[in-house]
């Protein structure tokens, strides 16, 4: 018994190591985009995944061929942050979620996706939309500004617009308000106020006691 | 008290009326003046407390829950926009904002009930103090710690609001009483303190919001507690404490000779009686306070009166916004247009029915005056020029009168003749008075929004304030007819006396 749950914690853990790695150490790059990009910024291929010297943040990232379900995430992988190209073709079983696909991916100016899966947002954020042949698929290249392209995004007061990856916008505070819903603005004094109070309570007492109280005759 | 039993018995034999207390020198000392300011403010500064969480409701609904109306893609980052504290939306926090405000009404008045009896026992000026730094403590609870330890839960809130509902009966029953107590003052334009209060919390809440809506709440706290040490080292609550009730003693007794005098020997012993009695003064009972002749009709009268009054300045700003589609801040101004009202109607009400020396006759016009205005109100059209002047013009008629009561007629009905000298009244009486008052307006906040669910319609609101200001003429009308003959009977003595005299002459 103990020996079989050994085993088994040993197995889950290696099977998380492998899931941490998994993006790039599989096989190398296939995608001629993607190495050709790579080749093109100085980068240094590792199996899928190419880095620019001195940096852990992945540049572009081969992904074909790997039986996604869902893009990847920057919750999970946090070195996708800087990512500038993406190849997710041939990925026939993926699927779009538009709510947390490509969140926080800033920089993401080519991407490649299935047939099936059409790039976030359309012609509202990407420049140029072409098909692909080899492999089949799509390419949304260079990514718009979300903000100045759309109307309805932050209207409460006091906030204003910061793009956030394909399709995905946050309302961050303006300039000296902060706190919930940025509601709060400018900065309390307490010292001043307290400093005044307690010296304006300590003169009139002492004021009205000596020219009041002092009379009160005790019976 | 015993100023004015010669008054009286020229015109009434049963004492049913209470006259004024005309005092028969006005003698304004440094005394007089500081306790007028000290009651003044206390008060003043104890209804701010109130106004402050009218005003800051807005945002706090809007601290308590998520964004409201997501339009297609929902707003991030959650940590600045979607945090459900306390409720799922906006709208589910201003219900429970409601639910609050009338559980406070209801504290509020059960504890006037308890303050007024305890007033009459107690030092009066420890009774407020300790009041005033309960209701800052609550308040800190309730508003600062809350937020700044981020505890969102209903019962923190329901708990302290309530407690502070308590807390803050203190107050109205203890000013009146010292007030009282020092006779000759113009209780017209000291009733005005409600009103200021309001004034005052307004302004304080729209000048310290922006720095987050705990910081009103904690500067009403410092405030108060500033206040309760000042009073506590100021406040003199009966001028019997710096010997000035001796003086009114001796004055009192030389009016008396002229209806006792075959009694003249046993004069010199009834100045001692006098004066030995002023002093150990015991506080009435409960019940001989509800027996009192015309506490109970001018309870029940200020029961409908308030239930209007309060009403009216409590949900005007969302009738306005409900019906124009106002803004908050300009609806808060109407609403203080009302309040500005209610002090010109309290002063120059109270200022008349002391010229006079009879009271509801003065009530009972501006009350049948304000039924015409409600209907003229309920019929207006955008307009915020005409708004603001019927609503200023309402606010003198209504809310004239409403503060008359609670300030000077209380203040007659706990001085009466009808109590011996030693009786210690006047605080219960104004907790009697303003307690029933309270309830009515507790129960006036939960009736209105009711009505205006069920017969979606404001002007329905507005014919149940003219039914309840007709109530309200209805319970003093026997008091009214009496005051009219007496009226009646004093124009005719002068006019009689008048023309004697030219007779004399000629």
């Amino acid at each position: 018994m103990m020996k079989f749950s050994i085993i088994s914690i040993l197995f889950v853990f290696i099977n998380g190591e492998f899931e941490m790695k998994n993006l790039c150490t599989d096989r190398n790059a296939t995608s001629k985009s993607v190495i050709d990009y790579c080749k093109s910024q100085n980068g240094s291929l590792e199996f899928r995944c190419c880095f620019l010297s001195n940096s852990t943040n992945i540049l572009a990232i081969d992904l074909t061929e790997m039986h996604l379900n869902k893009v990847p995430d920057l919750i999970e992988f946090t070195n996708l942050i800087n990512v500038t190209m993406m190849d997710l073709r041939l990925n026939p079983q993926l699927k779009s979620s538009d709510k947390d696909d490509f969140l926080g991916m800033k920089y993401l100016d080519y991407l490649f996706l299935p047939e099936q899966y059409s790039c976030p947002g359309e012609k509202r954020i990407w420049q140029v939309i072409n098909k692909t042949t080899d492999p089949i698929g799509i390419v949304c290249m260079h990514q718009k500004d979300f903000c100045t392209n759309s109307t309805d995004t932050c209207i409460e007061p006091n906030s204003y617009c910061v793009s956030n990856g394909p399709n995905h916008f946050l309302c961050l505070c303006k300039n000296g308000y902060y706190g919930y819903k940025c509601l709060r603005y400018g900065q309390f004094r307490i010292g001043i106020f307290f400093g005044i109070s307690i010296t304006v309570t300590v003169i009139l007492s002492i004021l009205f006691y000596v020219t009041q109280r002092r009379h009160v005759k005790k019976d | 008290m015993s100023t004015n039993t010669n008054i009286s018995s020229e015109t009434d034999d049963n004492v049913t009326t209470p006259l004024i207390q005309r005092p028969t020198r006005h003698r304004y000392t440094l005394y007089h003046l500081s306790t007028f300011i000290l009651t003044f403010v206390s008060y003043a500064m104890l209804h701010a407390a109130r106004k402050v969480f009218s005003n800051v409701k807005s945002t706090m609904a809007e601290e308590w829950s998520p964004v409201a109306n997501e339009t297609i893609r929902p707003i991030k980052p959650d940590n600045i926009w979607n945090q459900t504290r306390l409720f799922n939306s906006p709208g589910d926090a201003t219900i429970f904002l409601g639910v609050l405000d009338a559980l406070f009404m209801f504290s509020y008045a059960t504890g006037l009930f308890i303050s007024g009896i305890i007033g009459d026992r107690f030092d009066l000026r420890i009774v407020l103090c300790s009041g005033m730094i309960v209701t800052a403590i609550m308040i800190f609870l309730f508003g600062v710690l809350s937020e700044w330890l981020h505890i969102y839960k209903a019962a923190w809130y329901i708990s302290f609001w309530i407690l502070n509902g308590l807390a803050q009966s203190t107050g109205w029953p203890c000013v009146v009483a010292i007030m009282g107590n020092c006779r000759g003052l113009i209780f017209g334009i000291w009733s005005a303190c409600a009103s200021v209060g309001n004034i005052f919390g307004a302004a304080l809440a729209a000048s310290f919001l922006t720095y987050g809506y705990e910081y009103p709440f904690l500067v009403c706290t410092v405030l108060l507690i500033c206040c309760a040490i000042i009073c506590f080292f100021a406040i003199i609550p009966s001028p019997a404490d710096v010997g000035m009730e001796i003086k009114h003693v001796n004055t009192s007794t030389e009016e008396t000779t002229t209806r006792v005098n075959d009694r003249e020997t046993g004069e010199e012993t009834e100045i001692i009686v006098k004066t030995s009695e002023s002093t150990a003064t015991k506080p009435i009972t409960f019940f001989r306070a509800w027996v009192l002749p015309g506490v109970a009709m001018y309870s029940l009268c200020y029961a409908c009166l308030k239930l209007v009054n309060y009403s009216f300045f409590f949900w005007l700003p969302f009738y306005l916004h409900a019906k124009f589609r106002w803004q908050e801040s300009d609806a808060d101004l109407l609403s203080t247009l009302y309040d500005v009202g209610g002090i010109i109607g309290g002063i120059v009400g109270g200022l008349i029915s002391d010229l006079v020396g009879l009271r509801s006759i003065v009530v009972v016009p501006a009350l049948l005056t304000a039924i015409p205005m409600l209907f003229v109100f309920s019929g207006l059209a955008n307009d915020k020029t005409a708004n603001g002047v019927v609503m200023t013009v309402t606010g003198v008629f209504i809310g004239g009168p409403a503060n008359m009561i609670s300030a000077a007629i209380t203040a007659d009905l706990g001085r009466q003749e009808i109590l011996a000298a030693s009786d210690q009244a006047l605080s219960t009486v104004t907790g009697i008075v303003d307690g029933t008052g309270s309830f009515g307006a507790a129960i006036g906040q939960v009736l209105i929004p009711l009505i205006e669910k069920r017969w979606k319609d404001w002007r329905f609101v507005f014919y149940f304030f003219v039914l309840m200001t007709f109530v309200t003429c209805c319970c003093i009308l026997p008091l009214f007819i009496r005051e009219c003959k007496i009226a009646i009977n004093k124009i005719k003595t002068r006019y009689a006396a008048h023309r004697q005299r030219n007779y004399d002459t000629i």
